[in-house]
């Protein structure tokens, strides 16, 4: 597989959340404003790419029967020293996110790459597929986030964007869109936009 | 290719001291600078809940300035009674949620208070307590006659982001300006969080405010929270309502 397509195969063709299905647990979670999905898509690529490195670095002297507490061991530091930069460099965003960058840990796509990818390629492929993979993450978040927060608060990273005329004119913001329901609507509809526009279907 | 059980060990020891490491070389390093953002963070609340805080974007040196020039900090007992810090502990070390832990008596209540002159113009106290998931960490400001209440924070929560987590958002702090902790008999009440806005015309409104849809732990968690550090301060804040009510009718006399 040619390098280009490492990279761009998982952002739509491949895409880890709409067609592989993992990760759904922290697109619903994070999602219901802009700007923590944008900060937790931005963290996942970071960790992701990195593990892939290091894991496909490493990947001829791993032993075979250890090889995934090896790889949760990489994702563990990675997780924990991210976390630990934010907090000292990007507070108010690291108190934002709170719980959910230490749950990176349990996100299926890092593991998913480092046993799919990294064990069985160079770095450089590596790299690059990590990074396809963590902002093929991170568009789905972002328009799930972008999605909730406009419908469900009427706001985006904060600042209003329906006009108050709507609201007089009895518009009011989708309380659904606010709850896990909400996410799941969004992420359905994305996944059905997608197929129908790619023809990708499941094999039976 | 197949490992012997003595490579698996070794190599998995290597790992394990490495990413140990890594790990404690860089909490070591960044813990200065954590440790410093917690600190102005604090101060930042405590600003933020007097309504000293000019902007956001304010450095952490200004921050500091502001705090050292204008607050004043001191502890009290479970009495109400000002106590005097041992040397060496100022009033910032003392652990709210320490002291809890303590025999009633002998608990600190750490109160800061902005100045104005000479005058008193807030007083801040921290609120601690439990909303879905997390602690909830904040202050709350009340004006000089410590019934209307001037500003609340929350600077530590880990709320469901997007939901509970809108406790930290400004408006939904703003909400509680100007609602009164005390009721017409003289006893303290928990500022209640309804699920709607209060109506205009309910006789409770300047106990009421509107919660936070989707977040009703949360919230109910803040409602609790609030009711129960006050009480904790309740014959402090009853001796200041105390000297007040003298004052006013000193000032008529004359």
């Amino acid at each position: 597989m040619s390098n280009k397509k490492t990279l761009f195969e998982p952002i739509i063709h491949n895409n880890p959340v709409t067609i592989q299905v993992l990760g759904i647990c922290s697109a619903l979670a994070v999602t219901t404003q802009l700007k923590p999905s944008l900060v937790m898509g931005i963290a996942v690529t970071v960790i992701i790419t990195m593990s892939n490195l290091i894991v496909s670095l490493i990947r001829s002297f791993i032993p075979k029967k250890i090889r995934i507490i090896v790889e949760m061991t990489i994702i563990a530091t990675m997780v924990i020293l991210v976390d630990q930069i934010l907090r000292a460099y990007l507070f108010d965003v690291s108190k934002q996110l709170s719980v959910f960058v230490g749950l990176i840990i349990t996100n299926c796509i890092v593991l998913g790459r480092l046993e799919g990818f990294a064990l069985i390629n160079k770095p450089l492929p590596s790299i690059l597929d990590g990074f396809g993979n963590g902002i093929g993450y991170s568009l789905i978040l972002v328009a799930v986030g972008a999605g909730r927060e406009i419908l469900g608060a009427g706001t985006l990273m904060g600042y209003s964007v329906i006009p108050q005329s709507l609201y007089n004119a009895g518009y009011e913001n989708n309380g659904l869109m606010v709850l896990a329901p909400g996410a799941f609507i969004l992420l359905g509809l994305i996944v059905w936009f997608q197929r129908a526009v790619t023809g990708h279907y499941e094999e039976e | 290719m197949r490992h012997s059980n003595l490579y698996t060990f070794i190599f998995i020891t290597i790992v394990t001291i490495i990413c140990a490491g890594l790990l404690s070389s860089a909490a070591y390093l960044l813990k200065e600078k954590q440790q410093t953002n917690v600190e102005v963070d604090m101060k930042k609340n405590i600003l933020k809940a007097v309504k000293l805080l000019e902007n956001e974007k304010m450095s952490q040196q200004e921050i500091l300035k502001s705090y050292n020039t204008n607050i004043e900090s001191y502890v009290v007992n479970n009495f109400g009674e000002i106590v005097e810090l041992p040397e060496g502990i100022s009033v910032e070390d003392v652990d709210p949620e320490k002291e809890d832990t303590k025999p009633e008596n002998e608990r600190l209540y750490p109160v800061y208070v902005k100045k104005y002159g000479a005058d008193i113009s807030a007083y801040c106290i921290p609120i601690i307590g439990k909303g879905l998931w997390s602690t909830m960490y904040g202050y709350l400001a009340l004006e000089p006659d410590v019934n209307k209440i001037l500003g609340i924070t929350f600077y530590k929560q880990a709320e469901t982001p997007g939901l509970g987590s809108e406790v930290g958002s400004e408006s939904f702090q703003n909400k509680f300006i100007g609602k009164e902790i005390w009721d017409k008999d003289d006893n303290l009440v928990a500022i209640k969080i309804l699920k709607l806005e209060p109506e205009s015309d309910s006789p409770n409104i300047i106990h009421e405010v509107a919660g936070i849809s989707g977040a009703t732990k949360t919230s109910d968690g803040v409602m609790d929270l609030l009711l129960k550090d006050l009480l904790k301060y309740e014959n402090y804040l009853r001796n200041i309502r105390k000297e007040t009510v003298r004052k006013e009718t000193i000032t008529y006399v004359e």
